[in-house]
């Protein structure tokens, strides 16, 4: 257990001492000022003339309107954000041939995933958190729902685990950070491909299913203020999957080659 | 220490290594020595416990490194053929990690680090970035991570690559530095002085196999039964070469010019003796006498060519 704290410790180092992680979190708080300005905007202007349209927003307020819009916004950044950010993280290693230290290092393959999974995670959560400073300010002159708002935040907290323990994976099978990035980044799309596809499925019964599979589903579901345990649990597991493939892959290094 | 048996690597069709059986005692310095490909990185990276043999077993401390491999790493200090190191961390900070995660105990870690870079004289940079040093000091700080767990067994995969005369003395004072603490010590090179100067016992491997595994002096008897003797006489006569060829355990006589001979004798003692009395008896006015033994050098080429040439026919 040990073990996997230094290597966590080390992992969230060199996050926040490589100076990817502050373009690209510089980029990402910038596209999301703009989209929470907009979106901002349009609510102020909708409430202004007070033409709501009570059948398509039965429940307008500040949250159906400017919150949920702004976490799907987080989460539709962090399908590219954080494979970026993810790619180097095995990749890197075994392009640099410091992995060879991991691997002669009395650890085990799946402290040295956990491990970095748990460093990334906490950085990729720090992203999360600054971006918590929109709604904490505008908490200062409305009234928030601050039941929904903590659901749809830990709806975030669940898909950037879930993107960062896909973004491992995806560093782990190739020693390029490029081909880490691009695959991490189709793998997060296809999650969201699956939820688009439960709205086309044929029959109930497949419909049911693609949308219990569907990341974005359940996004969806956090984001309405529901704390399923389902959700919960299928992030959960979700994330322990691409763990559980990321220490396969580490292991059979040492057999491969 | 170190036992490895029928140890066989495939890469694919090629054979790196095959059927290597071989052992280093508690306290030796072994010297790993074959030319380019031979298979020294790929056995070192076996018996670290990187990756998996294609067959055979590789005992550590007493500890299989396959089934426990966690005993066997912690006792393991590694310096791959490319430094593993971060390019992105300070010296001293890099050292840290690597003791912790070789579980150096935390009371013992700042007083390892210091012994790492005070061995590799890196004190006084112990602040640089590591992707800002050179290729020498990256390799210094190589060998201070294998040396900072103050590990029991010392694994180099030619160590003094890439460092200056100075730096290579220094590393080579360090290794014979480690026998005394009675550390135990596998290095591979191709440089022949450096087993020379460090190791008791050479191990020479070429194309996968063992073709010798003695000690220095050991080797030097083994290739030839005979021992080569250089003398220099002033007023050699017409008899002179008779003489020595009289003498019982000379093999050879030639004259190479200017009262200069080469001899060759049997490998004893009794007979260097006899030749040298008798030469001075000889009244031919000694100048030089020495004996000419066969470098390493020439026992490396003889091996490792001749299974060269084999192949080829
Ligand atoms: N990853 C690999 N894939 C395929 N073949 C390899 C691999 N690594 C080594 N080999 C082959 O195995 C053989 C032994 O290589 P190895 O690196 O062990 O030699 P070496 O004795 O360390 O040589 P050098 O003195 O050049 O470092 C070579 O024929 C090499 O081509
Ligand atoms: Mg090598």
């Amino acid at each position: 257990m040990k073990s996997v704290w230094v290597i966590a410790k080390k992992e969230f180092r060199s996050f926040l001492s490589s100076p990817g992680f502050y373009v690209l979190a510089g980029v990402f708080l910038l596209i999301l000022s703009f989209s929470y300005i907009s979106m901002f905007q349009a609510f102020a202007n909708a409430v202004q003339k007070g033409n709501f349209n009570p059948f398509n927003a039965p429940e307008m307020n500040l949250h159906n309107g400017v919150f949920m819009g702004f976490i799907h916004w987080i989460n539709l950044l962090f399908i590219f954000v954080v494979p970026a950010l993810m790619g180097r993280v095995f990749a890197d290693e075994k392009r640099m041939r410091s992995f060879d230290l991991l691997m002669t290092s009395p650890l085990t393959s799946t402290q040295i995933v956990l491990g970095k999974f748990i460093g990334a995670v906490l950085a990729i959560w720090l992203m999360v958190l600054i971006s918590s400073i929109y709604p904490i300010s505008a908490s200062l002159f409305a009234e928030l729902q601050w039941g929904k708002l903590f659901t749809g935040y830990m709806g975030l907290f669940f898909v950037a685990a879930i993107y960062t323990a896909a973004g491992m994976f995806c560093s782990s099978i190739t020693e390029s950070v490029v081909l880490a990035t691009i695959f991490g980044v189709i793998l997060n799309l296809g999650f969201w491909i699956v939820a688009w596809m439960s709205v086309h499925a044929e029959s109930e019964l497949a419909m049911t299913i693609v949308e219990h599979i569907s990341v974005g589903q359940h996004m969806e579901l956090f984001n309405k203020g529901l704390l399923e345990s389902a959700s919960v649990v299928f992030c959960l597991s979700l994330i322990a999957f691409f763990c559980f493939l990321s220490e396969r892959i580490v292991e059979s290094a040492r057999w491969r080659s | 220490m170190i036992e490895v048996q029928g140890l066989t690597k495939s890469y694919g069709n090629n054979l790196a290594i095959n059927k290597l059986n071989f052992s280093v005692k508690k306290g030796e310095v072994v010297g790993f020595l074959g030319p380019n490909g031979a298979g020294k990185s790929t056995t070192m990276k076996i018996v670290t416990g990187f990756m998996a043999p294609t067959s055979g077993s590789v005992e550590v401390a007493g500890f299989d490194v396959f089934e426990k491999p966690i005993e066997v790493k912690k006792r393991i200090g590694y310096l791959p053929e490319t430094p593993p190191l971060y390019m992105d961390m300070r010296i001293r900070k890099y050292l840290e990690y690597v003791a912790e995660i070789k579980m150096v105990d935390r009371a013992s870690i700042q007083k390892n680090v210091a012994y790492a870079l005070e061995k590799t004289d890196l004190s006084d940079v112990q602040n640089r970035l590591i992707g800002n040093l050179s290729k020498g000091f990256k390799q210094r700080v190589g060998i201070a991570q294998a040396l900072v767990s103050d590990p029991e067994i010392l694994i180099l995969d030619e160590p003094t690559v890439g460092l200056d005369p100075n730096q290579v003395l220094e590393i080579r004072d360090l290794i014979t530095g480690l026998k005394e603490t009675h550390h135990t010590v596998l290095l591979s090179t191709h440089i022949l002085s450096e087993v020379q100067a460090t190791c008791e016992r050479i191990i020479i491997i070429n194309k996968g196999e063992i073709v010798a595994e003695d000690t220095l002096e050991g080797l030097n008897q083994k290739m030839s039964g005979t021992r080569q003797m250089k003398i220099r006489v002033r007023r050699p006569d017409g008899s002179f070469e008779g003489k020595i060829k009289g003498i019982s355990g000379v093999k050879e006589v030639s004259s190479v010019g200017m009262g200069e001979f080469a001899i060759e004798i049997d490998r004893n003692d009794d007979v260097q003796e006899e030749l040298a009395q008798m030469i001075i008896q000889s009244g031919a006015g000694l100048m030089e006498f020495r004996s000419d033994t066969k470098s390493l050098e020439d026992i490396f080429i003889q091996l490792t060519g001749k299974s060269q040439s084999e192949v080829n026919i």
